[in-house]
């Protein structure tokens, strides 16, 4: 009888047997069929075969399987392995990320891309010691504004209402100590707010800003870079240490070749989103020199109060010590 | 007799809380509108208490409403003998006890593994107002006992459930004793690894199990959430998904509207307002053969286009307008249908939320699916005016001559109440209030009228209209939660996928697959709230509708035809519990009250399926 019901479980251990191979599900907002989608998929095969088939990625596109916030939710208890994360989700895994959403941070997209280069490794340790591990990081666009009336210096921004997207009470406070009137709003009422003149202005980055179809209400872009959309490819502790030593090698060689083609891809994706919404009546509202230090200006104690309160002095201190010998540099130059 | 006193203390506690956390959620999105008005910004974090109220605000309602006996279910009374129907009220009992500790567990699983000790909600933790879920599930599983009944039997009834459902819920038990020891007991995490072997065998014949005893009165949330359980155990996911959803969805951004719509629908109702109102639009329509039905059709369209068809319109104007008709002479079984049926009409007219959620999904113009929208949702609401005019003219519903004085004495007497649909558009199309906001000021208004200028309800009567209102805000809002954890079965299984997969391989009829679609996609609305469907199908029948040649916009249409449906489509569509608990009838008589409802519905849909010209002449 007790050989029995040993032999039945050891039967049923075998039967539900995942003792080699493993399913990693990874929850993505980017929409099916989507470059990121795409390249998901893309990376997933790679690692299938460099697993000899162990090793199974399934992708859940657009959002199904819930918020940035939700997804966390889902990796902490196991039912995604991984998520692919703008700096929304970030900051919520780890605060320190926050600084990458300071507005008006940075010149150019190459002064960027220097900085993180700098300081990837610092946000790499910073997220593993919450559990996870990034496995690509990958740009994405940037934010930029979104009016109705004409937008170039902070004082046309006053006169509108912005749309503030809820949940980062942080942003919120640096948006209305710079002066301006936030209505906080869900992304859903977006669309409502514009047509019913609740709002008459928000951020959001080009791509959003023309799969939702927001930007007819609001068609004065604002040429400021607002702040990077940065994130990556996050998967959990408890997955990532199942995998072999060797094997982890080759899958990050892979991972970070999607990273690489994922960057061209949605610099190329954005300049056609913001074609497109052009031929739609989109006006590009270029800001002139003398803007530049007064959007800074405004915002600039906003910033402050977030220094020692959201994220650390020594991150923000490291960032701004990086940025400021990148433009040493290429100013000699 | 100093048990009873504690009891009774402790009963006004619950009572207590529930009223207060109501009030609040009335109170912040309100305090918001004044504040923006006056100081030109927001209060801080409103958003996120009014979102986790309607947590709490669940939670307790579903304690409440445990208490109160009036969980939804079938109920379809057999009358059976004794012993005979005790017994079978245990095994009821124990089963039901089973899944709420099952779910208790997971929730309490969830609560501190999903949330960082860090996360806050203003100053409280979220982990501590997570801790609602598994506290509102483990009292709601005591309160399927019954002392009364069961005599005796009463502790072994409840052991057995909290035994079985402990056993269920082994792998969240073991992750929380990981989570708080660092060795957590060696004997738990064997047993939970036996459990975990075992237990799928047991999902099948379980939910086989909870289907059956749907028919002697377990409460259709335990079915719901039951079923979610097992087959989440089948294939081996962890159980604090379940929680998960659930707490998703309720703190999801239209969700407070649900409450207090609800909250509005009785202050009304309990006052004479009802009375008014019938007075006024019989003085106004009923010299027209079914004017009143029109006007119901009508009314319920105009609101659910801008609450989106979460079935808030039953809720909020079920008790009023079902209260016009009965009085307008119109048989109490006609009026429940067509109210349940018109509870998600309005769907396709613009600014409906899910059009919106639908073009962006599907990447195509909002624009062009307001504008497709539009006739093919004047079909819809015709069938059912005709149906109506038809009823109305065969049953000889008595028709009233049109009296401009008596009108005009209605409609001063009614006037306050008539302006409160006003007033919640001209705030909500104003860009006054959102959505969520419109439903806190509608709750301030009628709470205004009704106390102080019509006086129909004094302060203290709305304690009694909190007290009936808290048990279906619960009822409802619980389904909701559990039925968004078995949405999310469906999405974790990767089902659609497989489905769309399977019909391109196999069908290359284009008729064929379009009635194919209809069948899937009234299944899903049966199950799917309208906008977890749109993420998860909608990605999936676009490529289809390219390989058949469907024209974006008619598959939009389609498929939001085919949701509304879904909502009426027994055994499980969602208008049919909201119409059970609004009107007070048993789920089993609201099934043949919608039926001539649903035909007409069911021939509308077919027809905006068939007929691509209906959704796509507008677009030139």
């Amino acid at each position: 009888m007790k050989k029995a019901f040993i032999l039945t479980c050891m039967i049923l251990m075998i039967l539900s047997g995942s003792l080699n191979s493993m399913i990693i599900k990874i929850g993505s907002v980017a929409p099916a069929k989507s470059p990121w989608d795409k390249a998901l998929r893309e990376m997933g095969r790679e690692w299938k075969e460099l697993s000899n088939g162990t090793i199974r990625i399934k992708i859940y596109p657009g959002g199904i399987a819930g918020t940035e916030e939700d997804m966390i939710r889902k990796m902490r208890f196991g039912t995604l392995g991984g998520a692919v994360f703008t700096n929304r989700g970030l900051t919520k895994i780890y605060s320190d990320f926050y600084i990458l959403n300071i507005p008006f941070l940075f010149n150019s997209e190459k002064e960027f891309l220097y900085i993180t280069e700098k300081m990837n490794p610092t946000f790499e340790s910073g997220i593993e010691k919450k559990g996870y591990k990034v496995i690509i990081w990958s740009m994405a666009g940037w934010v930029h504004f979104f009016a109705k009336r004409p937008l170039r210096y902070p004082k046309d921004l006053k006169k509108h209402k912005l749309s503030f997207t809820v949940g980062e009470p942080e942003l919120e406070q640096v948006w209305k100590k710079s002066g301006y009137q936030v209505i906080p709003n869900s992304m859903n009422d977006l669309m409502m707010g514009l047509q019913s003149g609740m709002v008459d202005s928000f951020y959001l980055p080009p791509l959003v800003a023309a799969s939702g179809q927001y930007f007819p209400l609001a068609p004065n872009m604002c040429s400021m870079k607002i702040a990077p959309i940065y994130g990556g490819i996050v998967i959990s502790d408890k997955k990532w240490k199942k995998i072999p030593e060797k094997l982890k090698v080759r899958l990050m060689e892979s991972a970070r070749k999607t990273s690489l083609k994922l960057h061209k891809k949605t610099t190329i994706l954005e300049a056609e989103a913001i074609d497109t919404m052009k031929k739609n009546g989109l006006k590009i509202n270029d800001v002139p020199e003398d803007s530049i230090s007064q959007w800074r200006g405004a915002s600039e104690k906003g910033v402050n109060s977030l220094i020692g309160k959201v994220f650390s002095k020594a991150i923000y201190d490291k960032m701004m010590g990086y940025l400021l010998e990148y433009r040493k540099v290429n100013e000699k130059k | 007799m100093k048990k009873n006193k504690i009891i009774s203390f402790l009963r006004e506690l619950e009572n207590g809380a529930a009223y207060i956390s109501l009030f609040l959620l009335a109170f912040f999105p309100v305090l918001e509108v004044f504040i923006r008005k006056i100081f030109h910004s927001g209060v801080e974090g409103t958003y996120d208490y009014t979102r986790h109220l309607v947590l709490i605000v669940t939670f307790i309602g579903g304690m409440i409403t445990s208490r109160e006996g009036k969980h939804l279910s079938l109920s379809l009374n057999f009358h059976l003998r004794e012993p005979l129907n005790t017994r079978i009220k245990m095994v009821v009992a124990v089963i039901a006890i089973m899944i709420s500790v099952a779910l208790a567990w997971s929730s309490l699983s969830f609560s501190f593994t999903a949330f960082d000790a860090s996360q806050k909600i203003g100053i409280v933790p979220l982990r501590l107002i997570s801790l609602i879920l598994p506290f509102g599930f483990s009292v709601i599983a005591v309160r399927f006992l019954k002392p009364d009944l069961f005599g005796s039997w009463n502790i072994p009834v409840f052991l057995a459930g909290f035994l079985a459902g402990t056993f269920l819920a082994l792998g969240p038990v073991s992750n929380l004793l990981s989570v708080i020891f660092e060795n957590p007991p060696g004997f738990i995490l064997k047993l939970s690894e036996f459990s975990s072997t075992v237990s799928p065998f047991m999902s099948l014949p379980v939910i086989l199990i909870l289907i059956v005893l749907g028919v002697f009165e377990l409460p259709i949330f335990i079915i719901i959430g039951g079923v979610a359980l097992m087959l989440f155990t089948r294939v081996g996911e962890p159980l604090e998904v379940i929680p998960n959803e659930a707490y998703s969805a309720l703190i999801s951004h239209a969700y407070p509207a649900i409450p207090l719509f609800t909250l509005t629908g009785f202050i009304l109702s309990e006052s004479k307002a009802g009375e008014r109102l019938v007075k006024l639009f019989r003085s106004l329509f009923s010299w027209i053969p079914g004017g009143l039905a029109v006007m119901a059709i009508l009314v319920s369209g105009f609101f659910t286009t801008f609450t989106g068809a979460s079935g808030v319109t039953i809720l909020a104007l079920g008790a009023l307008l079902s209260y016009v008709l009965i009085n307008g002479k119109y048989k109490k079984k006609f009026s429940v249908g067509l109210l349940t049926a018109s509870g998600s009409i309005g769907l396709l007219f613009p600014p409906s939320l899910p059009i919106i959620i639908y073009g962006v999904t599907a990447q195509i113009s909002i624009k062009e699916m307001f504008i497709g929208g539009i006739v093919p949702g004047i079909v819809m609401i015709t069938a059912l005016v005709i149906y109506s005019i038809f009823y109305a003219k065969k049953h000889k519903v008595e028709k009233e001559p049109f009296n401009i004085k008596e009108s005009a004495i209605a409609l001063k007497e009614a006037i306050w109440e008539v302006l409160l649909p006003v007033i919640i558009l001209v705030f909500y199309f104003g860009g006054l209030t959102t959505l969520v906001e419109s439903a806190g000021i509608a709750v301030l208004y009628s709470l205004i009228i009704e106390v102080f200028v019509n006086r129909d309800l004094k302060l203290p009567d709305l304690a009694v209209v909190v007290k009936k209102s808290i048990p279906i805000i619960g009822g409802v809002l619980i389904i909701l939660a559990c039925a968004k954890g078995l949405s999310y079965f469906i999405v974790d299984a990767e089902i659609p996928m497989k489905l769309t997969a399977w019909v391109q391989d196999n069908i290359s009829s284009k008729y064929v697959f379009l009635l194919m679609l209809n069948v899937a996609l009234l299944i899903t609305g049966m199950f799917m709230d309208i906008f977890s469907a749109i993420m998860v199908v909608v990605p999936l029948i676009i490529p289809l509708g390219n390989i058949f040649g469907i024209h974006p916009v008619h598959l939009g249409v389609i498929f939001l035809a085919n949701m509304e449906l879904g909502y009426l489509t027994p055994p499980v569509g969602l208008n049919l519990f909201l119409s059970s608990y609004r009107f007070n009838v048993p789920v089993s008589k609201i099934y043949k009250y919608v039926i001539p409802f649903f035909i007409i519905q069911l021939i509308t849909v077919l027809i905006i399926t068939y007929i691509p010209f209906i959704s796509t002449f507008l677009l030139g």
